[in-house]
């Protein structure tokens, strides 16, 4: 790694053509995967990305370089080229500063455990789902863990270091029967290492998956109409974080490509609708202690009982939008200029609970789990499919439905939302964005959204 | 780079096929928003 005096060197160096603001990301990352289909290990994979990021700015303007060639020689050419963006008076960077203490909790690194015991906790993982019934055709467990090892220092005089750790197991279950074929999926991933196995319930977890492929082959095709949904909790927040988180993000606000630009203060929800994004919950998916620009992560509140209160901002689009950063910006690695991003999104706990609002509905669609959608950011419109999903009938839930699409726009959904249950969950994905693929939890409570556009192959009723 | 010399620690290890894939990678990357110049990235990798 190159020393602190490089790094102040290398600064200095930046601002003498006149860039106002000069940043260097330092990243070591190693990964490895092993996955097991149908009892037997299938791959194993291993990967180190390793280099620098260099950001120059003056005023909004941004050059970016990223090389993997990490000597002093080398970024100083990298500085070089980047530097001959700008032609104005020369600037000096402050003396960088002493590095404040990160926290891990990791208490078994990826070194501390053989891949052997790694394979054999999936091999029981798949074989609990391939036992769980022969309709169950394929079975696939997964381990993932990433170690990342970061230092950024830039002409502020930031010079501060973070390790993240981050483990996650994914599961698959195919269902077969007369021709037809249905999957179901779970993907639980933490802050931590290889005591997610003690921390979850695998084994449980690796049932449920089977369970709802298994249960997702009787189902019949939804007729669409528009119709109360029920959003169970955890994995069900992707829909406020497709639709209503993206637009918070200062890169849609700042360019003006948000539903939600100059409402700050204004209602863009029910009064039932509190939301926050929070980049330090011990153990979460999404959790770093210090941002890819150095600031510390914190609990940033979005949404106050129906009122917007604030955007998620990054540095560059703090200096756009004449508001202070929010300890929001991410990358998923040095290839990529850091941006405002989420870390945990959810809406928080309401006072309803799970079995009174099914009780409470006479009819509707209760959406279990979600699969994947799109959402177009600069309007918040969006489609999700719903992976497990029941009717519900004089409040109670009766037979499970399949092909239900969620059809709608972020900024009208939140004013429908007239239920919030007090058991929030968060589930774990990737988001993929500008800077690239990063490690969020999306999450909620329970809740009903009064009318929403069901799309199904069903029929229309 | 040592790529002989990898080929035979793999090979000694007991594989039966190894391959080394290496690419240095140089590229410039603009994008202009609304007229502006709104990103700049230059990049060597190897």
């Amino acid at each position: 790694m190159i020393e602190k005096k490089d790094l102040q060197d290398l600064l200095d160096f930046a601002l003498e053509t006149g860039a106002d603001f000069a940043e260097i990301f330092l990243e070591n990352k190693e990964s490895a995967t092993t996955k097991v289909m149908n009892g037997d290990v299938t791959s194993v994979g291993r990967n180190n990305v390793y280099g620098a990021g260099i950001r120059l700015l003056h005023e909004t303007d941004e050059v970016y370089g990223y090389t993997n060639r990490v000597t002093k020689e080398s970024l100083k050419e990298l500085v070089g080229n980047l530097r001959a963006s700008f032609a104005y008076e020369p600037r000096k960077a402050k003396r960088l500063g002493t590095k404040k203490p990160y926290v891990t909790d990791v208490k078994l690194a990826m070194k501390d455990v053989s891949r052997v015991e790694k394979a054999q906790k999936l091999q029981e993982l798949s074989n609990i789902m391939k036992d769980h019934d022969a309709r169950i055709v394929q079975a696939v467990a997964q381990y993932v863990e990433h170690e990342q090892d970061v230092l950024i220092a830039n002409s502020e005089g930031v010079y501060q270091d973070d390790k993240r750790v981050y483990t996650r197991v994914g599961l698959v279950a195919v269902a077969q029967e007369d021709g037809r074929m249905q999957q179901a999926h779970e993907g639980p991933g933490r802050s931590m290492g290889f005591e997610i196995f003690a921390e979850i319930d695998m084994r449980a977890l690796a049932k449920g998956v089977a369970e709802s492929a298994i249960t997702l082959l009787s189902a019949e095709d939804i007729a669409s109409q528009v119709m109360p949904v029920v959003l169970h909790h955890g994995f069900g927040g992707v829909i406020f974080h497709e639709a209503c988180g993206h637009p918070l993000e200062a890169t849609a606000v700042a360019k003006g490509l948000s539903p939600f630009v100059g409402k700050l203060g204004e209602k863009i929800g029910s009064d039932v609708v509190t939301a926050y994004d929070d980049g330090n919950i011990k153990g979460a998916w999404g959790r770093l202690t210090y941002d890819d620009e150095g600031r510390p992560t914190q609990k940033n509140l979005l949404i106050e009982n129906g009122t917007l209160k604030g955007y998620l901002i990054d540095y560059r689009n703090a200096r756009k939008m004449k508001m202070e950063p929010t300890g929001s910006a991410r990358r998923q690695s040095y290839k990529y200029s850091p941006t405002s991003r989420m870390n945990s999104t959810f809406i928080a706990p309401g006072k309803d609970s799970f079995a009174d609002i099914i009780k409470e509905t006479p009819y509707g669609l209760f959406a279990k789990k979600l699969g994947g959608g799109t959402v177009v950011p600069a309007t918040g419109e969006f489609n999700f499919a719903v992976q497990e999903g029941y009717m519900i009938e004089d409040g109670k839930l009766t037979r499970p439905v399949r092909g239900a699409m969620l059809i709608g726009h972020g900024k009208d959904i939140l004013f429908k939302i007239d239920r919030v249950a007090d058991n929030l969950t968060l589930g774990q994905g990737m988001c993929g964005s500008l800077s690239g693929s990063i490690p969020v939890d999306v999450g909620q409570p329970t809740i009903r959204v009064s009318a929403l556009t069901v799309g199904g192959a069903g029929g229309r009723k | 780079m040592m790529y002989q010399e990898w080929l035979r620690l793999g090979l000694e290890k007991g594989l039966e096929d190894l391959e080394i894939f290496s690419v240095r990678d140089r590229s410039l990357k603009l994008s202009v928003y609304e007229g502006k110049l709104d990103q700049n990235v230059q990049s060597d990798v190897e």
